[in-house]
């Protein structure tokens, strides 16, 4: 099981908003958005309900959990 | 009258100590050719030498002047908004080699003057030091010439003040200069056991490399002094953000644990014979050996992700 999210096209969505400027909404750094969106870094349950309170959507809408099939299948595509 | 056009704005700060530094930097970069003519004629045994070698000396002064003007540069940058990025890498770099490196050339200089043209001693080990100093300096001072020069032609697209940025630039920096110091001292440690033995039991000779380990973690410290103040000073204490507290959790943990076999060894050299020079040398060694491990990590996991 993996956490994956949308992250990535919800800053697009939002005047293709930068990671940047993302992470200086939400207090952290660059770094931890970048390794947020990649997968490689799973945030807390308060920094994902930040994050989602940022671009107006519920939790379930900006991070949801990928079983190893799905995992597989991203990594083909 | 606008009051606010007669206070300097944070880019023209920036703008003013960056024209600072470049100036004490072209003094810095005439006097490392001095300083190359003089070694040539103090090694050659001038009869000026004892003036040449006082020209030399008043070097020093403007060097520091350099280095903190450099340090305040740096913070006031990366205020600005200006990343880490390789050249500003090179530059902390090849800067903190430099300040340590600046001791270092002090006393290589302190027994030229008494061992070589007093007493006749070849000194070839502070020659060969004195000359190689020189060419890190000049690699410092080239890759500062190209911060500055990237510093003002970037300065119009640089942000405002962001603590973020400043967090996020200044944190990287810690680590490389970490790296840097951990370095330095370990290959220092491990040199003055290899080469002094157990005359290093000497207690004057003791004292002197316990100041040198301590001149070799001071740009380390004076960047967690930095830090501290800042911890102090900020009302929420949240200067690291989650993953950086992460990041620092997992390196403080490969450090514990790489420090138990790296020990041992130390423990198995001394065993059974306390006269060695490991009895004063283990700490630093551990000190630095231990820097280096948790700044490389942390560095490694910082920017990887």
């Amino acid at each position: 099981m993996k956490l994956g999210n949308n992250i990535r096209r919800l800053r697009f969505e939002h005047n293709e908003m930068s990671q940047e400027e993302l992470a200086v909404g939400l207090g952290v750094t660059r770094q931890t958005i970048h390794s947020i969106e990649k997968g490689k870094f799973i945030p807390s349950a308060l920094l994902a309900f930040r994050i989602a309170k940022y671009f107006r959507k519920n939790v379930e809408d900006v991070f949801h959990l990928m079983d190893d099939n799905d995992i597989s299948l991203s990594e083909r595509t | 009258m606008e009051m606010a056009g007669l206070f300097p704005t944070a880019g023209n700060r920036l703008r003013l100590t960056a024209t600072v530094t470049l100036v004490l930097l072209t003094f810095c970069f005439l006097w490392l050719f001095y300083d190359l003519y003089a070694y040539i004629a103090i090694k050659g045994k001038s009869p000026d030498s004892e003036a040449i070698g006082r020209l030399a000396g008043l070097g020093f002064p403007v060097r520091i002047l350099l280095f903190i003007s450099f340090a305040v540069l740096l913070l006031k940058a990366f205020r600005n908004g200006f990343k880490a990025s390789l050249p500003v890498i090179i530059t902390i770099i090849t800067g903190t080699a430099s300040v340590i490196a600046m001791f270092f050339d002090f006393a290589a200089l302190d027994d030229i003057g008494n061992d070589y043209l007093v007493h006749g001693y070849r000194c070839t080990g502070e020659w060969f030091w004195l000359f190689g100093s020189l060419m890190l300096r000049m690699a410092f001072y080239i890759s500062l010439a190209l911060f500055i020069v990237l510093i003002m032609r970037s300065q119009r697209a640089l942000t405002e003040a962001s603590g973020l940025v400043v967090d996020e630039a200044l944190f990287e920096a810690t680590q490389w200069v970490g790296i840097v110091c951990g370095m330095t001292g370990v290959a220092f440690t491990v040199y003055a056991y290899a080469v002094l033995g157990d005359a290093a039991l000497k207690s004057w000779l003791t004292w002197l490399m316990l100041f040198y380990c301590a001149v070799i973690i001071i740009p380390w410290l004076a960047l967690v002094a930095y830090w501290i103040f800042r911890l102090a000073t900020k009302t929420d204490r949240t200067v690291y953000d989650e993953k950086q507290r992460h990041d620092l959790a997992f390196s403080g943990m490969v450090t514990w644990l790489s420090s138990i076999p790296l020990m041992a060894v130390i423990m198995i050299i001394n065993f059974g014979d306390e006269s060695r020079a490991t009895a004063h040398l283990w700490f630093p060694f551990y000190l630095f050996a231990s820097l280096l491990i948790f700044s490389a990590t942390l560095l490694t996991r910082f920017r990887r992700g």
